[in-house]
């Protein structure tokens, strides 16, 4: 299991970029949806998330509502902005480029 | 669009942030309650579902800090934190805060009163692209003085060429009487060629300008523009106005239109109300003469030429009619300036910087001053501060958390402090802008508020906050709680806390001297100009100056007129005599023809000599009191027809004829070219012009009224007793019962005139008033800086104090020992004061008058002010310091 702050850096953004490109979700939802895609291989704690969301939030790439959840409770639902979306096109292209290049290396001759 | 949307959510979480925060704690609520759930859901009670799920956010409050951090608001809310503490802090000491502020709101003052009034002086024409406007000026090589006008052949052979300018357009000033509606204004008029509003690519705001099309010099087509500040103030901005008729000097003319509202013409210091074509202004004759420099030049660069490059052109040009019109432009030079820094006038390009310039010095040496002060204060107060801090870091402040701290109490004193003392300067600049326009000294400054003199204001305000704020700030930082707050430290500071404080109270000597010294030399100044014998008796003449031809007298009428206006105050018992002139000593009107002895070739620049030329009436020298020293002056028999005949005076007498007898000699000026004149008189040298007093006079001579005419007059009355001014009214009676419609105007004495005017000794005592008052300000901030410092000197020494009388020190001694102190203080402010007061001398020794920049006098008055205040400076601390009764010292510790 690996933990988010052993990710390479700016990753977390982009998983949570990408994982907000499927629908508007809240943090709770957010960290089950990362769980569940990565077949349980990676887990985002809450001293990461909260303020990864809040500084996406900030440079203006997903922008915040109040909306009823799932058990009728009032909870903060993230979505990704026209800026989001470019920049996750942007970031999951220099991710690709980083992982090839990492697996050329790392795979055995 | 993005950063729009950024600054909304920062604003937000600034300006609605208990909303935020409450929303920050429901989000993280609602995780923690999923989370609880799955506990539970995995079989744990509510209790222990409870507890593990908080141990699984690992700390509520550190998430939400995280998040704030995220928002990156963690500075701005200390920031915000720090200002509301300083506030309550700032409250809690009313006496040291109003002390501060008021006493940065004094040193910011003046400096906001001074960039204002450079601002106004400096700020670009409100025309389209001004930064490309250039005018023209001449130099005579051997003739170190800078005309501004050109002669106008010069100027259409510059135009014809190929030079760096889109257009060139000539102007002048002059001053004229507007009559409308039984009326007469005097007011200041630009004659202007038919290209001045294209080249300056103005647009009317009623009517039209003067065009290009109306002929190259303004046409011969009596029609005026008249500018936005008297079409409002005098026809109430009717636009009816445009096509009426008005009366200007006499002849009628046809108002066509306004000048946009803010253009004030192109001489900045004076307000232009009325432009007129420049040909009905200046004959011909003149303005096809190239020997006579008739028109200032106002001329705009092409875009993408450099103004090197225009000078070199020019330059070219100039050489070829050196060539091609030897007799006239042999040595002849065009220099071109930006227009914006040849104020007023282009002979005033290199001056008028460094005046600014100096000012600015002047003024920031009160602004040093002032933060040399309040920052005295804060180091007094500091020191009461060490454990207060040292708490703060014991608690767990960070160094920059203390650092800024202090940053921000400075910068609040600042904030107030500049708040209050540009409020208070500016007021004081327009105030002075108004005052400095009094009758027949039409000074137009436009002083206001503007965007240069908000940001010299801000930039001092930061640089007043780094000085009053710094060094309290890294004291701070050094602060060891461990030693800080250990009981029973000594409260004697150190030597270099001492030494901080006592080369805080010598600088801010030092920056009084400095301006006490300037102040001095201004003074010493105007005295010495005052002091010298001007060859009249100034106080004894009042002027008054009437302009029939306002309401259309011919010059026989006018003739006739004077002769009424003579002997009706020639009656006036109080009036020894009365005499009339076209030009008053010390005034801005002037003629200077070049003359040549008769047996000389005709004069002209390259072969006659600059003299002053005046228009007197007989009993002139009389009523002014200048000696006549030989032959007569002018009599009734010196008429039209009679041969024309000149009173002179020694200098024109030595350089026209040395050694020799010239009544009876004739000579020619090229200003009335057709006869030559007969000297029939010699009087002594008076000086007409600044620079005659103390230096060589100025070849002048007299023509009678009589042979040539003036119409517009000065009338020098003058009196029995020494205050002519008790006459205004009764001559100004006098001339309105002959005619009530002639205007009437400056009406003053001579020694107004001399004192008061611009082209008198204006400047020279505006510059001692205006130093004067800094000079003092600086000084009174200076001693209570130095008292400060010395009685809290006394203060915290007064252990040491106690301890070495008890040893046996007697008060006698103690008191001689902290009056050296405050000697020593002042010795050391003096010996700097006195090294800056030498460069700043030497800056201004262009603007001094008969006295040296080390004057000794003002150096020795300025020691003895300091030794002396110094003293009773020093005085009460040392004496309260004698009184300390050991025993009660030592244990109050």
């Amino acid at each position: 299991m690996s933990k988010p702050t052993d990710l390479v850096q700016g990753t977390l953004d982009l998983l949570l970029l990408r994982v907000l490109s499927l629908e508007p979700m809240h943090g709770w939802a957010i960290a089950q949806r990362i769980r569940q895609l990565s077949n349980e291989q990676l887990r985002v704690g809450q001293s990461a998330l909260y303020p990864a969301l809040h500084k996406l939030e900030q440079q203006g790439w997903i922008e915040a509502e109040w909306g009823p959840s799932e058990n009728n409770r009032r909870a903060k639902y993230y979505k990704l902005t026209a800026a989001g979306r470019k920049a996750l096109k942007a970031e999951t292209a220099q991710w690709e480029r980083l992982s090839s290049a990492v697996t050329l290396i790392v795979k055995p001759v | 669009m993005r950063w729009t949307r950024k600054l909304r959510l920062r604003l937000r979480s600034l300006l609605r942030r208990d909303r935020v925060e409450d929303e920050l704690a429901e989000e993280l609520q609602y995780h923690l309650q999923h989370l609880i759930d799955d506990h539970i859901a995995a079989g744990a009670s509510p209790n222990d579902a409870r507890h593990a799920a908080l141990r699984d956010m690992g700390g509520i409050e550190q998430r939400k800090e995280e998040c704030r951090d995220a928002r990156g608001l963690r500075l701005i809310e200390a920031v915000y934190r720090d200002v509301r503490y300083s506030l309550r802090q700032l409250l809690k000491y009313p006496v040291f805060t109003t002390t501060a502020v008021l006493t940065i709101a004094l040193g910011i003052g003046p400096n906001a009163t001074m960039a204002t009034l450079i601002s106004s002086v400096f700020r670009p024409l409100p025309v389209d692209d001004a930064n490309r406007l250039v005018v023209l000026a001449t130099t005579i090589s051997g003739n170190p003085r800078i005309w501004q006008r050109v002669a106008y052949p010069d100027l259409q052979d510059y135009r014809s060429s190929e030079t760096p300018f889109s257009d060139m357009a000539a102007w002048d000033l002059t001053s004229v009487s507007l009559t409308v509606d039984g009326s007469t204004d005097r007011l200041i008029a630009t004659a202007v060629s038919g290209n001045y509003f294209s080249t300056l690519r103005l647009d009317p705001a009623s009517g039209r300008l003067i065009l290009p099309s109306d002929g190259e010099l303004g046409g011969s087509q009596p029609i005026a523009v008249l500018s936005h500040s008297y079409w409002s103030r005098r026809f109430g901005a009717s636009t009816s106005i445009v096509g009426r008729e008005v009366r200007i000097d006499g002849r009628p003319f046809t108002v066509v239109g306004v000048a946009p509202e803010q253009f004030r013409g192109t001489f900045t210091l004076l307000s232009s109300e009325v432009y007129v074509p420049l040909e009905l202004f200046q004959s011909r004759a003149r303005l096809s003469n190239r020997d006579i420099l008739a028109v200032r030049v106002i001329a705009r660069l092409k875009t993408g030429v450099a103004l090197d490059q225009a000078r070199a052109s020019i330059g070219t040009v100039a050489n070829r009619l050196e060539r091609d019109h030897p007799t006239t432009n042999a040595g002849r030079r065009i220099h071109v300036y930006r227009e914006r820094f040849a104020r007023p006038e282009p002979q005033n390009v290199s001056q008028a910087p460094v005046l600014a310039a100096l000012f600015l010095i002047l003024v920031g040496a009160v602004l040093l001053i002032a933060c040399a002060n309040v920052l005295g204060l804060f180091l007094a107060k500091g020191l009461g501060r060490g454990r207060e801090m040292a708490i703060r870091r014991a608690l767990g402040a960070s160094r920059s958390d203390l650092v800024r701290l202090c940053v921000v109490e400075a910068l609040i004193i600042a904030v107030l402090g500049a708040c209050g003392g540009a409020i208070a300067g500016v007021t004081l600049a327009h105030s002075l802008a108004s005052v400095a326009a009094t009758p027949g000294f039409p000074l137009f400054l436009d002083a206001h508020f503007d965007w240069t003199t908000t940001s010299y204001v801000g930039l001092l305000m930061v640089v007043s906050t780094l000085l009053i704020g710094l060094l309290p700030a890294l004291r701070a930082s050094r602060v060891d709680p461990r030693s800080d707050l250990s009981e029973g430290k000594s409260s004697t500071e150190g030597r270099r806390r001492q030494l901080i404080r006592k080369g805080l109270a010598a600088a801010q000597i030092a920056g009084s001297v400095m301006l006490l010294v300037v102040c001095g030399l201004f003074i010493r100044s105007v005295q010495s100009l005052q002091s010298v014998d001007l060859g009249f008796d100034a106080n004894r003449v009042l002027l008054a100056s009437t302009d029939p031809g306002a309401i259309g007298y011919d010059a026989e009428r006018a003739r006739a007129f004077y002769q009424l206006v003579d002997t009706a105050v020639e009656s006036l018992p109080e009036v020894e005599s009365v005499a009339a002139s076209v030009f008053v000593p010390f005034g801005t009107g002037n003629s200077t023809p070049y003359v040549a002895a008769e047996d000389q070739p005709p004069p002209s620049s390259t072969t006659g000599l600059l003299a002053d030329r005046h228009l007197v009436s007989g009993d002139y020298f009389r009523t002014i009191g200048t000696p006549l020293l030989r032959g007569r002056t002018f009599s009734t028999n010196d008429t039209k027809q009679s041969p024309r005949v000149a009173v002179i005076n020694e200098a024109l007498a030595a350089r026209l004829w040395p050694g020799e007898d010239p009544v009876g000699r004739r000579f020619r000026s090229n200003a009335e070219l057709e006869a030559p004149l007969a000297v029939i008189g010699v009087v002594r040298n008076a000086p007409y012009r600044r620079g005659e007093i103390r230096g060589p006079a100025v070849p002048r001579f007299f023509v009678s009224l009589n042979q040539f005419d003036g119409v517009a007059r000065t009338l020098h009355v003058r009196s029995r007793t020494s205050a002519a001014a008790t006459l205004t009214s009764r001559v100004t009676e006098a001339i309105r019962r002959l005619d009530s419609a002639v205007p009437v105007y400056d009406v003053y004495t001579l020694e107004r005139q001399i004192s008061d005017s611009g082209a008198g000794f204006g400047p020279a005592r505006g510059a001692a008033v205006i130093t004067g008052v800094l000079g003092v300000l600086a000084l009174s901030l200076a001693v209570v800086g130095t008292y400060g410092v010395l009685s809290f000197t006394v203060r915290a020494r007064t252990r040491e104090i106690g301890i070495r009388m008890a040893f046996g020190l007697s008060p006698s001694r103690v008191f001689r020992m902290l009056l050296r102190e405050s000697w020593s203080i002042a010795l050391f402010g003096v010996a700097i004061g006195l090294a800056l007061s030498l460069a700043a001398g030497k800056v201004m020794e262009g603007f001094l008058f008969g006295v040296v920049p080390y004057d000794p006098v003002t150096l020795f008055t300025v020691v003895t002010l300091i030794g002396g205040i110094s003293t009773l400076v020093g005085f009460l601390p040392a004496r309260r310091a004698s009184r300390t009764n050991p025993i009660e010292t030592l244990r109050y510790e």
